[in-house]
């Protein structure tokens, strides 16, 4: 997890601007990349009632490829330590698989390598790597993988 | 109350994630006071921390039900268009299992569902048969798969009929 940092005390509306924006990047990014590597996609609106930013929506990106199926959830703008959190959960149980935090001007992926990837609390490691094609696709097999 | 899927889902969740920060701040307490470093809050000892720490898993599964529950509710009375409509928690699960478009919920995912239903009565009501225990990641991972079948608004099914044929070929 990112290091504890000072709640941010900026305009909420410019907040959550800046937070769409990099959320439409972000998800147009990683849609290019799993589609290469095979994975279908959908891209949802997910409405999100914030106490501090409001009623508003987020896309919710779907990929699914071999019966495994995945979602992009963005968390939330306001957590500790990085400005935005995202999750990578498996589908339909919503466990978790990894979490996305963008910290110092880039998306970070935090991967909970298991003995088994689909038993998420069993953690033996755990990895920060910055989010690329190369480290999506690496996370996203390795979860097809041990679901074969 | 929210009507969409991914706000309920992640209602549950937030109560999975308030878990986890809550249990770490707890273990947190006990090892400072053991090392001497704080006391217990004013008016509380040990035993009331330990009963806390004990006591911390089942309080929130009984809040994770009560999520779910009041989101099927909140499905079933969009669906009949009665805001008012009660009906049991069983005949809730078993009702909203069979409306996902054109194909029911396996059986396993509802009796799964049923589990955690019947450890969180005999949590709440203190039965002299308990069952058996549902650990809260454990029953967050199974209502949330019950989640994401029911009613007519789910993106899943959507997303499959874009790439995949329904049984019936539709």
């Amino acid at each position: 997890m990112p290091e504890t940092r000072e709640p941010q005390n900026e305009n909420p509306v410019v907040v959550l601007a800046r937070w769409q924006d990099r959320l439409k990047i972000l998800v147009h990014k990683v849609k290019v990349w799993v589609e290469k590597a095979g994975w279908r996609t959908r891209t949802i609106e997910k409405p999100m009632n914030d106490r501090n930013l409001g009623r508003h929506t987020v896309p919710v990106l779907l990929m699914e490829k071999d019966t495994v199926e995945v979602a992009l959830n963005p968390v939330s703008p306001l957590v500790s330590g990085a400005e935005g959190a995202v999750d990578l959960y498996l589908v339909p149980a919503y466990d978790d698989i990894a979490s996305l935090y963008f910290e110092g001007g880039q998306w970070v992926i935090h991967y909970a390598l298991s003995a088994d990837p689909l038993e998420t609390h069993s953690v033996i490691e755990s990895e920060a790597l910055p989010l690329s094609e190369e480290t999506i696709i690496r996370v996203l097999n390795a979860i097809v993988s041990h679901a074969a | 109350m929210p009507h969409n899927r991914f706000e309920w889902i992640d209602r549950l969740k937030f109560v999975e994630r308030e878990h986890r920060v809550v249990a770490t701040a707890i273990a947190r307490l006990r090892l400072a006071i053991l090392e001497g470093l704080v006391r217990t809050p004013d008016g509380t000892t040990p035993r009331d921390l330990v009963a806390a720490s004990e006591n911390l898993e089942t309080t929130y599964l009984v809040r994770l039900w009560a999520e779910f529950e009041t989101a099927l509710l909140s499905y079933y009375r969009d669906l009949t268009g009665d805001p008012e409509a009660h009906i049991k928690a069983t005949d809730l699960v078993n009702t909203l299992a069979g409306v996902r478009r054109g194909r029911a919920i396996a059986d396993e995912v509802r009796a799964a569902v049923h589990e955690v239903r019947e450890y969180r009565n005999s949590l709440v009501h203190e039965r002299t048969d308990p069952a058996p225990p549902v650990g809260l990641v454990e029953a967050r991972s199974r209502l949330v798969t019950h989640q994401c079948f029911p009613g007519r608004r789910s993106p899943f099914p959507a997303a499959r009929a874009d790439s995949r044929k329904t049984p019936d070929g539709k």
